[in-house]
């Protein structure tokens, strides 16, 4: 899969490549099981500090997302990922409400809003349509 | 015969430094010029065009120049000097070629900052996590050949030691005449031996680098860029190993040449033959694919206006790589083909003092071999 930075974005780095991946394994982009390259090896190819790109995998190991194995280095998690916890769901209401106020005041209607997610999810779900 | 190899010598040694140096600006990839990042659409620009042509013909003319005048001292000098000449006359090339580049380089540069090209760009980096999955290079197996090489120059050797001549000839001078030649003892195979091991390092260095280097791809045409970046690694590996093999023949072959043929001319023609051939495969390669096979021609979807990242200030007139915070050791050459070292690192110095030392060994082991 093809890894994109974006030096002038406001995202951070690490962001950025956490989101890049998990983006890839939504859209079966990275198969489960599939090896990535070690921290080392993606810090050296994107030209980003080592400690970045140490933070993106931290996060996503965390996250339960990929695997540190001993021998076959960093790989995609093989069984489910991490379902919708609570804290998940807490998380997602804080982030999306601002979104959705900033929406409701510009006279957006819940049918409008609800399909741009539906959009989204969409193309994950048929991810040759992009 | 004199003339002939002086003339053969030149040829395989200084005209290809100037010819290869002449044609790098027209082998980068299309995002550098003259060791400056630029926007790709720049390096169709008339300025830009001007500044790599006026660097190609000062190159070729200069070329000519130094090529002539040392072909006509290599022939006018004693024969003992030779040798001398001859370095001395690659060290004025190199001089000669690194001094039109930076004039180029400071043009080109003073042209970007002047009209501001990267300000209002966003500077992307990208990678492909799955390229070292595919194959980027030939097979490590193909080092077995070497060692078996090495094993049958020894075995050769010892089998019919007693047959060889009370002196063995080493090499032979541009008059046909004996060069060096030593009293046989079994030490003597310390000089072919050492020089193919170096080799053998060498080659094996080479390759690893090619596997490890950074894999740098074009943010406007990422998919492309990663096809071009295969075929030329797997390109360079191949050319390398078999290369590299050859030359550990060779080393093998010269010390047993003398004994199955009296011809002067097929010994000297022998390795002589094999460098013009070896440089000419390394001009062909160079040519045909330019840096990371930017020459290749391979369907593209032009888009966007996004330009790579832009780590100019690391590098020292654009040709020395420089940078602390980069955790890559070998990057691609921006002036050139293949690759280089990140100098900010350590490891970069202590593997140049690896080779030195390594160069040291096998000299002294040829010094043991024709002392005895």
């Amino acid at each position: 899969m093809l890894i994109k930075i974006d030096f002038n974005s406001e995202t951070p780095i690490y962001e950025q490549l956490r989101m890049q991946i998990i983006e890839g394994i939504a859209r079966g982009l990275l198969k489960a099981g599939e090896g990535l390259p070690s921290v080392r090896q993606l810090a050296g190819d994107l030209g980003i500090n080592l400690h970045t790109a140490n933070k993106a995998y931290t996060q996503l190991k965390a996250d339960g997302f990929i695997h540190v194995h001993r021998q076959k280095g960093v790989v995609v998690k093989q069984e489910v990922r991490p379902g919708v916890t609570d804290e998940f769901l807490a998380f997602l209401e804080k982030q999306l409400r601002p979104l959705a106020v900033e929406a409701y005041c510009r006279g957006m209607r819940d049918k409008e809003f609800r399909a741009v997610v539906n959009n989204i999810f969409r193309l994950l779900q048929n991810p040759k349509e992009e | 015969m004199v003339g002939v190899i002086t003339i053969i010598i030149i040829m395989s040694t200084m005209a290809p430094l100037y010819l290869i140096f002449a044609f790098f600006p027209y082998l980068t990839r299309r995002t550098i010029c003259m060791g400056v990042s630029i926007p790709e659409e720049m390096f169709a620009d008339q300025r830009l065009k001007d500044i790599r042509k006026t660097y190609m013909i000062s190159l070729l003319i200069t070329g000519a120049l130094v090529t002539g005048l040392a072909a006509a001292s290599l022939l006018l000098l004693p024969e003992e000097y030779m040798g001398y000449a001859l370095g001395a006359a690659i060290f004025v090339s190199l001089i000669s070629i690194f001094l039109f580049y930076v004039r180029a380089y400071k043009k080109t540069r003073g042209l970007k900052q002047k009209e501001k090209w990267s300000t209002g760009r966003t500077e992307f980096s990208v990678t492909e996590t799955g390229f070292r999955k595919g194959k980027i290079t030939v097979s490590p197996l193909w080092f077995i050949l070497y060692g078996l090489v090495i094993a049958c120059t020894l075995i050769v050797f010892f089998s019919i030691y007693n047959s060889l001549p009370d002196t063995i000839v080493l090499n032979y001078n541009d008059l046909g005449n004996p060069g060096t030649a030593v009293p046989k003892t079994p030490f003597i195979i310390l000089f072919p031996l050492s020089v193919q091991l170096v080799i053998t390092l060498l080659m094996v260095f080479v390759y690893v680098v090619i596997g490890k280097a950074r894999v740098q791809i074009d943010a406007r045409n990422p998919e492309v860029s990663v096809a071009r970046n295969r075929i030329f690694r797997y390109a360079w590996s191949a050319y390398t190993v078999f290369m590299g093999l050859g030359m550990v023949i060779l080393f093998g072959v010269m010390l047993f040449l003398p004994l199955l043929t009296g011809n002067i001319t097929i010994i000297i023609a022998v390795p002589l033959g094999y460098t013009i051939i070896a440089v000419a495969g390394a001009l062909v390669l160079s040519l045909v694919l330019g840096q990371s096979g930017s020459r290749l021609k391979l369907k593209e979807k032009t888009v966007g206006k996004e330009i790579n990242r832009d780590d100019g200030r690391y590098w020292k007139l654009g040709a020395f790589y420089y940078n602390p915070d980069d955790p890559a050791l070998f990057v691609e050459k921006r002036f050139g083909i293949g690759w280089t070292s990140n100098f900010a690192r350590p490891l970069t110095w202590v593997l140049m003092a690896l080779f030195l030392l390594i160069i040291a060994g096998a000299v002294a082991a040829s010094m043991i071999a024709f002392m005895h």
